[in-house]
């Protein structure tokens, strides 16, 4: 009796003993995936698309909508900027522009705001920054990433920069002309525009989602990481390889984009001819290596990495740090100049 | 107060007339193995392993500890080779058919890395380890 009443305790603690593990094990996988679904590790998906001749790669999460969804859409906002204003394909309205024969063309809204705004840089820089370079950059063979480079000879950069510069194109309420044989070409700018269209596309679709459209290494930020954490970025050593970096920035929203001297480029007797052009002389311009600039869209981050490489540094910066705008450049030398501001972006907060 | 003080050190007493010490390890251990694998199982792959997309969708997935050449076409065309060093776990592109080979002149790249290819249209991702930053600027 007293055997039978001492298994009985015994099954029973077992039984017991059982619901109680299980219950335990049930309370971890049920903390482990709070954990990854809820707050720390919101599921981001991440897409590469090609376009503007360079990769473009979208992490996106979204707690409302699917990410693929919105990624989609922003896909298509961007390969219809793409489209629209490149300059060598014959449906797009910068080819219409090119091709008019120096004649007024009737243009949308958004080709004018595009269109001002590389113009508004060409006057603030006093031409550092050039919209209407396309006769020297197809000289040079950077318009297209198949196509033969070479270095083109004194008559042919002479004939090339007569018909360039920024002074042959004129706006006219909703009409636009390039004279004198010029070409407009908007690819130090058209990719910002284009990442800050997608980002704003994005939010409208739903106001939680969060991650960053990164086009060829110039990054517009979403929303931050999770909600709550900035993306940590690097920034390329300009003589390393594609994964060595020079620093990190922080970055929970705005945009930060980089001009180098090796993002296009060719050799030739030993010396390295890039795809930023000095509007002045017509040739790679040889003022830095690396220019990286922070702010708050795109379009102007990288309409500026572009001018600052072709000015190098100096005075010119503390006037673009008072629109605020932080600058990060690398000169011929290896010497990083920053501007205060910079260094904030590279501590984490 | 007291009676308090005389319940906590009954469950406590209960507690360990159930679970042994062991037990408790046990429990312990079981939980953080489950908290980790959950991690891991949703918070990307982790694997070591070498994807190749082209054109953005995956053209193949060759294990990195296998030492590996794949050709990669696309319809007749020839784009590239992959080579994958199983001993070393790292992967590149050689012979592509690209005007400035920026691809190649990326080498040798290890896990968390990628090499791409923009005018074939070529990612290779190399799994084994998440990335230590979330994007690069260039």
């Amino acid at each position: 009796m007293r055997k039978k009443d001492s298994q009985d305790v015994l099954r029973k603690r077992v039984v017991i003993q059982s619901l109680i593990f299980l219950g335990i094990v049930l309370f971890f996988v049920f903390i482990a995936l709070h954990f990854t679904f809820s707050s720390g590790l919101t599921q981001y998906v991440e897409r590469n698309e090609f376009m503007f001749g360079t990769i473009v790669r979208l992490v996106v999460a979204s707690e409302k909508r699917d990410p693929r969804i919105i990624m989609d859409a922003m896909v298509r906002e961007m390969r219809r900027i793409e489209r629209k204003f490149n300059p060598y394909v014959e449906d797009s309205i910068i080819y219409r522009i090119n091709h008019a024969g120096g004649q007024w063309v009737e243009v949308d809204e958004e080709t004018i705001f595009v269109l001002k705004k590389a113009l508004y840089y060409s006057k603030k820089t006093g031409g550092a920054f050039d919209p209407v370079l396309g006769r020297l950059i197809v000289l040079w063979g950077f318009n297209d990433i198949n196509a033969s480079k070479h270095v083109p000879s004194d008559e042919e950069l002479q004939a090339a920069l007569k018909q360039s510069g920024w002074v042959k194109l004129e706006i006219s309420g909703r009409r636009v002309h390039v004279n004198g044989g010029a070409w407009i070409d908007l690819g130090g700018i058209v990719k910002g525009y284009a990442v800050d269209q997608a980002v704003r596309m994005a939010k409208d679709m739903d106001d939680t989602t969060t991650g960053f459209v990164d086009a060829g290494g110039d990054i517009g930020i979403i929303g931050p990481k999770f909600g709550r954490y900035p993306w940590k970025i690097g920034i390329r050593d300009p003589r390393g390889g594609q994964d060595d970096i020079v620093g990190v920035i922080y970055l929970s929203n705005g945009a930060v984009a980089t001009s180098g001297d090796y993002e296009r480029y060719f050799e030739e007797n030993g010396v390295r001819y890039h795809h930023i052009l000095d509007p002045k002389t017509g040739y790679p311009a040889r003022k830095a290596i690396s220019v990286t600039v922070i702010g708050e869209k795109l379009v102007d981050a990288d309409a500026l990495s572009t001018t600052i490489f072709v000015l190098g540094w100096g005075p010119a910066i503390e006037g673009f740090e008072a629109d605020g705008y932080q600058v990060m450049l690398i000169d011929t030398e290896g010497v990083i100049h920053e501007t205060q501001g910079f260094k904030y972006f590279k501590k984490s907060r | 107060m007291k009676r308090r003080d005389s319940n906590i050190s009954k469950n406590h007493g209960e507690i360990t007339r159930f679970f042994s010490p062991f037990d408790l390890m046990i429990i312990l251990m079981i939980g953080m193995v489950t908290f980790v694998a959950m991690r891991f199982v949703f918070t990307g792959d982790l694997s070591r392993k070498v994807v190749v997309l082209v054109d953005g969708e995956v053209y193949a997935e060759l294990p990195l500890d296998e030492d590996a050449t794949l050709t990669i076409m696309k319809g007749d065309r020839y784009l590239s080779t992959l080579l994958v060093d199983g001993e070393r776990g790292m992967a590149r592109l050689t012979r592509s058919e690209c005007p400035l080979k920026i691809c190649e002149k990326t080498g040798w790249v290890g896990p968390g890395g990628r090499i791409v290819c923009v005018p074939n249209r070529i990612v290779v991702k190399v799994g084994g380890k998440e990335a230590q930053l979330d994007a690069i600027t260039w």
